[in-house]
């Protein structure tokens, strides 16, 4: 047809619906409803043109529909944008500081014997823990805004208690079992049900929601159970060693997942869409 | 009907209409503007994430078939979806009947 109106509406939802892991079904599935809404006005005498500029005006324009796909429980927007993009490259800095920091922790552990937790590790190993939280968080907050649940309370919650733990992450290396314990729990709660379309995006921050408290709960056994020499503080270095490890690398396969997602998604432009009129059912 | 009085209410339409049988997106709009004798007009394309939403719920299961060489989607209700409809038509009913309690003209007494 010379005139496809139809076939140009479908295009542009098509680039604009990339984000979907479904585009394809969704462009099918509304190519079928507005053939057969023309077909309909084609079999009642209407020409082409004018049956097409009908069925698109009863369809509602492109920026409703987009948002109608994109809009959360929340009222928020779940679609991927710059922002969430660049936290999407946080997450691929994250792996590789996760790695930093447990490769710091266990070359130190081997080379300083029975005291693994020196100074001079810890001087490597405190700066690279700290900013890999830091930009875990920062992905965090990009995958909570990119499932449009950034304005909730139990995502605020999650974030404050990862920023807050920072701050005290630097005198006190313990603290690492409390940004575990309630951060990976808090952000399992928050994304719990609500991921959605994103799921597929997002589903490694369930990972670190769940290994979290695990690492935490073992770090804390560490303190109980005989694993290798005591050191003059009274703790076991190397069992503690070994949790952070596990962590560390879970942490590494989890923000490096979820950054690759985040960071490969073509951002869309969220001020052309016309957030609350689309909020229907 | 403007889609925002609707709001909050599509997820029931949409159900009911399901109800008697399967249909596709197009068929559930029509079964929408016919059996509310055309006071449910709204923008087409916004029932297909309401849609995907109860299917994603377990209210609703789809089927692909082909019509016309064209790929259609056909929606029906699972159990869960019957369960849900009975639950919301209860509460509807209650709400209903106790606004018109309060909306509906006075009947005043005359003595």
């Amino acid at each position: 047809m010379e005139d496809d109106l139809i076939g140009e509406y479908v295009g542009v939802l098509r680039r604009r619906l990339a984000w979907r892991s479904d585009v394809d079904d969704i462009v099918d599935e509304i190519d079928d409803h507005l053939r057969e809404h023309s077909d309909h006005l084609l079999a009642r005498g209407v020409d082409a043109r004018a049956a097409h500029q009908e069925t698109l005006s009863r369809f509602g324009d492109l920026a409703l529909v987009t948002a109608s796909f994109a809009e959360a429980s929340t009222g928020a927007l779940a679609l991927p944008t710059r922002t969430t993009r660049m936290a999407g490259f946080a997450g691929l800095a994250a792996g590789l500081l996760w790695l930093a920091a447990a490769a710091s922790a266990c070359l130190g552990g081997l080379a300083d014997g029975f005291h693994p937790w020196t100074l001079n590790r810890y001087l490597v190993w405190a700066p690279c823990t700290v900013a890999a939280i830091l930009t875990t968080t920062t992905t965090l907050l990009g995958g909570f805004a990119r499932v449009g649940r950034l304005r909730t309370r139990s995502a605020i919650a999650a974030l404050l208690v990862m920023g807050l733990t920072v701050l005290v992450l630097t005198p006190m290396t313990w603290a690492v079992v409390p940004v575990m314990v309630p951060g990976g729990l808090a952000a399992l709660i928050a994304l719990r049900g609500h991921l959605g379309e994103s799921e597929r995006i997002l589903r490694p921050l369930r990972l670190l929601g769940v290994w979290a408290p695990a690492v935490g709960l073992l770090l804390l056994l560490a303190h109980v159970v005989p694993i290798g020499p005591v050191d003059e503080y009274g703790d076991r270095p190397y069992a503690s060693l070994a949790a952070f490890m596990l962590a560390a690398i879970v942490s590494a396969i989890a923000t490096t997942t979820v950054g690759l997602s985040l960071a490969k998604e073509h951002p869309v432009d969220p001020s052309g869409l016309h957030l609350g009129t689309s909020a229907i059912g | 009907m403007r889609g925002d009085a609707l709001k909050g209410h599509l997820d029931l339409l949409v159900l009911a209409v399901l109800a008697p049988r399967p249909l596709h997106g197009y068929a559930v709009i029509e079964a929408l503007r016919d059996r509310s004798e055309q006071a449910f007009d709204l923008p087409e394309g916004t029932i297909y994430p309401v849609l995907h939403r109860l299917e994603r719920a377990g209210l609703l299961a789809s089927d692909w078939e082909v019509h016309g060489g064209r790929r259609r989607r056909v929606y029906r209700l699972t159990e869960d979806g019957r369960r849900e409809l009975r639950a919301e038509r209860a509460a509807w009913d209650d709400f209903a009947a106790a606004v018109a309690l309060v909306v509906r003209k006075p009947q005043w007494k005359t003595t």
